[in-house]
């Protein structure tokens, strides 16, 4: 394998968040994650009240509304166009902080559980309950689960030193660093020779007092490295950084920057990452990125016509009427076997012809799913958020006026957003990006993999990824149609 | 005119699982209890029919009113809304006209397909306002591509 120089993948200095004026001086204000953590704690807190002592009825409340709608999309496009900012605003790490100064933690997250695999059931579990319960048509569950994601939060954190239910846990976090890949701009060291002069390493230790205020006592820490183990410089990409600043605000040299970047450069090179390894030998972040991208498809399915079908199909089959079975069964085939088959089949191809091994094929090019499942939720989430775009505002109007707040006149319940036909050539649009980005990182894979072989390699991933973009457009071409049951 | 669909505001939604029972009625109950709403019909019903049969577009609406004792009620202000229950749905209002007989009649557009709610709105003979929810379960969705060229007239 060629050395490369991590850093180097395709990132250009020349635009840097951190040298804007106004919005660089706000984020390496040492305060500035704070604020924005309590501008979405408070919001979180009103989505809970709202969500328990609200009208019930989903698009009436501003819990469900909000979550299932707004931040959703929100999240994907803040994903496409900056990186991965709603873990830089993460609420969830607000109780922790005021935990953390009553008592500080002690142990050591469990050195065996330091793979994805409970981030990644998290995260299938969540897409199984969103279904399952139909979170988004109840407010009050849906309040329930932002309070229970903050309890658990909270309780791994607590217990345990850094961060782990950032990095380990949490499935959002998980989703958010397998769909940053694809984002334009990373946190990076500006000037590699200033690390490599750098004798503190600052942004990975921390910072303590000079002198701790009694001498028996441990030192005070006064500003914290990188809590999710990402040593400035051998970090590569965005995988596993939630954007917390805390190196910006460590690092003596001043020598961080928020840099552009080409999307997804960093999936094309194998370098070994701090915090992370090779990610050729990583199969949790493999599997991860795969359930990632069937999971778009999956997700997309559950509000199309199509599924009420084939879920009475399988409970005619299996002579059931649970929910619980049928969707357990779906999921399993669409989370399991399908891309067991699909991309077994293709790894399978490729090693027939190409004598590479197996695992190790599937392994490495698992990782070019990322930017076509990216582009899949961008279109189903956008869609959400763009045809629902200014139904917060009525919504908005009916909760204060519920309150008794006045001015803000009667609900406009007629307000809406941008039309499906509008909404539609974007969602091809999403999706086209993604096979597009999927396709060249296959190539380039196949290219530094196999060379004058490439095209073996490379044309049965192109199959699988152009399947799966046929599938993802004739799902999103299907008319919604929300059930509560489907028996 | 057709009347192939009734339905009353009295049906519930199957719970297929226990688990999933005692889970809904959990937060149902939690969100009950902190909001203090209740449903008031005020003794009266909604009998609703369609003509056609609801699918995605424009449908006739006819609603019978009762009383308690199955009389037509003398109801007035009549206005239908068609929402369902998920976030980003935008709601379908109309207003019906008095046919007589506590019957009204309100075109309503079905914009998606699926499990829909019709609230019933208006004034009772007494003066006193009223709603009364009804579930149309099943509405028709019809292709994505035709329901674009219908709603914009292409």
């Amino acid at each position: 394998m060629p050395a490369v120089r991590p850093q180097a993948a395709g990132s250009n200095l020349a635009f840097d968040w951190l040298r804007l004026p106004l919005l660089g001086r706000f984020l390496r204000w040492k305060r500035a994650r704070l604020v924005l953590q309590s501008a979405m704690a408070l919001i979180a807190a009103v989505l809970v009240f709202e969500g328990l002592a609200g009208p019930q009825l989903a698009p009436k409340n501003l819990a469900t509304l909000a979550v299932w709608v707004h931040w959703r999309g929100a999240l994907v496009l803040a994903l496409l166009v900056l990186g991965n900012v709603f873990c830089m605003g993460c609420p969830l790490m607000l109780p922790r902080e005021l935990a953390r100064k009553i008592r500080t933690p002690s142990r050591d997250w469990p050195r065996l559980l330091r793979r994805k695999w409970i981030g990644l059931g998290l995260f299938v579990g969540v897409l199984f309950v969103y279904e399952w319960l139909d979170l988004w048509a109840s407010p009050a569950a849906t309040a329930w689960a932002i309070l229970l994601y903050f309890g658990v939060a909270l309780l791994v954190d607590a217990v345990f030193r850094g961060a782990p239910f950032c990095k380990w846990v949490c499935p959002v976090g998980q989703f958010n660093f397998v769909a940053s890949t694809f984002s334009p701009f990373e946190v990076r060291a500006r000037d590699r020779a200033v690390c490599d002069g750098c004798s503190t390493k600052d942004c990975i230790k921390g910072r303590v007092a000079s002198a701790p205020a009694k001498l028996e006592s441990p030192p005070q820490v006064v500003q914290r490295g990188c809590e999710l183990g990402l040593f400035l410089p051998s970090k590569v990409g965005n995988l596993d950084c939630t954007f917390c600043l805390d190196c910006v605000h460590a690092c003596p040299e001043d020598n961080v920057a928020i840099a552009l970047r080409v999307p997804a450069a960093e999936l094309q090179v194998d370098p070994v990452r701090s915090g992370i390894g090779r990610l050729s030998k990583r199969s949790d972040l493999a599997v991860l990125t795969v359930v990632f991208a069937f999971g778009a498809l999956l997700n997309a399915f559950g509000m199309v016509g199509p599924v009420y079908a084939l879920q009475r199909s399988i409970a005619a089959f299996l002579g059931t009427q649970s929910d619980f079975v049928i969707l357990g069964v779906l999921f399993v085939a669409c989370l399991g076997l399908l891309p067991l088959i699909s991309i077994g089949g293709t790894a399978w191809w490729v090693a027939r012809s190409t004598g590479t091994g197996l695992l190790a094929h599937a392994r490495r090019f698992a990782f070019t799913l990322a930017p076509l499942g990216f582009g899949v939720w961008l279109a189903h989430y956008c869609f959400h958020f763009l045809t629902g775009l200014w139904t917060f505002v009525p919504v908005t109007q009916a909760a204060a006026a519920r309150h008794g707040i006045g001015g803000l006149g009667r609900p406009a319940w007629g307000l809406g957003g941008l039309h499906e036909a509008w909404v539609w050539p974007i969602e091809i649009g999403f999706v086209a990006l993604g096979v597009v980005g999927s396709l060249a990182l296959a190539w380039s894979l196949s290219e530094r993999d196999f060379g004058q072989s490439a095209r073996k390699a490379f044309l049965p991933w192109a199959g699988l990824h152009v399947a799966l973009a046929a599938t993802a457009l004739w799902l999103l071409a299907q008319p919604m149609e929300m059930r509560g049951t489907f028996l | 005119m057709q009347l192939r669909l009734e339905t009353s505001g009295t049906e519930t939604s199957l719970m297929s699982t226990c688990i999933k029972k005692l889970l809904t009625a959990l937060f149902a109950l939690l969100g009950a209890a902190c909001s203090g709403t209740g449903g008031e019909t005020q003794g009266l019903t909604a009998r609703l029919a369609f003509d056609p049969q609801p699918h995605v577009g424009w449908v006739e609406c006819t609603v019978a009113l009762l009383n308690a004792d199955g009389t037509p009620a003398q109801c007035s202000e009549i206005e239908l809304e068609g929402n369902m229950n998920h976030a980003g749905m935008v709601p379908e209002f109309a207003s019906a006209e008095p046919r007589g007989e506590g019957v009204f009649v309100a075109q309503l557009e079905f914009t998606m397909g699926g499990d829909w709610l019709i609230f019933v709105r208006g004034k009772s003979e007494a003066g006193q306002a009223f709603e009364i929810v009804t579930d149309v379960p099943g509405v028709r969705a019809q292709a994505r591509a035709a329901e674009v060229a219908q709603n914009t007239g292409k």
